[in-house]
């Protein structure tokens, strides 16, 4: 009777065809491990190296340097309009109060 | 007469709905379709054995367990000839069901599974028409032996 049972449950496993999307059951029985991705397939970094025309770069500096410079001479011009504004200013004052005091 | 008619409907039942499946494949829908909460329609190639078992790379390995299979085949071809009765019709389910899968097996090289029977995220194998049958025949003649056996123990 124990014959003819397992004889049933072969017939079963080799007549159907069910499967499971990741073949569990295979990967229980046989111990196959979970595909992952392959370690030794990882490209190793570069090691970190200066380019190539490095000495031919503008120095970062130099640059702010430059920059300094700019910003003074702005700085002058901004002054000077400033000064010929109060020049204005003062003028028109004096011109008011020239005819005030005529009256 | 009526075993080869049940052998018939399925192996036709089950090639209609595999055909109807890979004809929507081949049109270009995606086969991943939602039915209800437990099922689902989601396209599988088992080139093993049930529970996807057996299913290597190897194609010598394939043919040995075709070659099983058709033998397998033969022997249930020859079982139902001689028997009668229920038993007779249970093994027309089962070799209904196994002419169905053997088809697919020799045709594309694996079978085609389809139907994806859920709890959340619990999945039951993925199965095809062919396996329903084959499960049900195996189901009762599985029956009929422990029955028999209760019949034994009972005259003795």
């Amino acid at each position: 009777m124990f014959k003819k049972i397992t004889c049933i449950i072969l017939l079963f496993l080799f007549l159907t065809s069910c499967a499971d999307t990741f073949n569990s059951v295979k990967r229980g029985l046989t111990g196959a491990k979970k595909s992952s991705a392959d370690e030794f397939l990882v490209k190793k970094k570069d090691p970190l190296i200066l380019p190539p025309d490095y000495e031919n770069l503008p120095n970062p500096d130099e640059r702010d340097l430059d920059l300094e410079e700019e910003s003074i001479f702005q700085n002058t011009l901004e002054e000077d309009e400033e000064d010929s504004v109060t020049a204005s200013q003062k003028s028109v004052e004096t011109s008011i109060l020239k005819k005030i005091q005529s009256k | 007469m009526k075993k080869i008619i049940i052998i018939l409907v399925i192996f036709f039942l089950d090639r209609a709905s595999k055909i109807y499946l890979l004809n929507l494949e081949i049109s270009g829908t995606a086969i991943d379709f939602y039915v209800n909460p437990f099922l689902n329609f989601y396209l599988v190639w088992n080139s093993g054995i049930g529970f996807g078992l057996a299913s290597m790379d190897s194609n010598i390995y394939y043919h040995v367990v075709t070659g099983i299979i058709v033998i397998v085949n033969f022997i249930l071809i020859y079982l139902i000839l001689k028997s009668k009765g229920t038993y007779a019709y249970l093994l027309a389910l089962i070799i209904g069901g196994a002419l169905g899968n053997l088809f697919d097996r020799i045709h594309y090289n694996a079978v085609p599974d389809f139907i994806d029977l859920h709890v959340k995220n619990y999945h039951w194998f993925i199965f095809n028409v062919a396996d329903i049958f084959i499960t049900l025949g195996i189901i009762g003649l599985l029956i009929i032996e422990i029955t028999k056996k209760e019949k034994i123990s009972k005259n003795v």
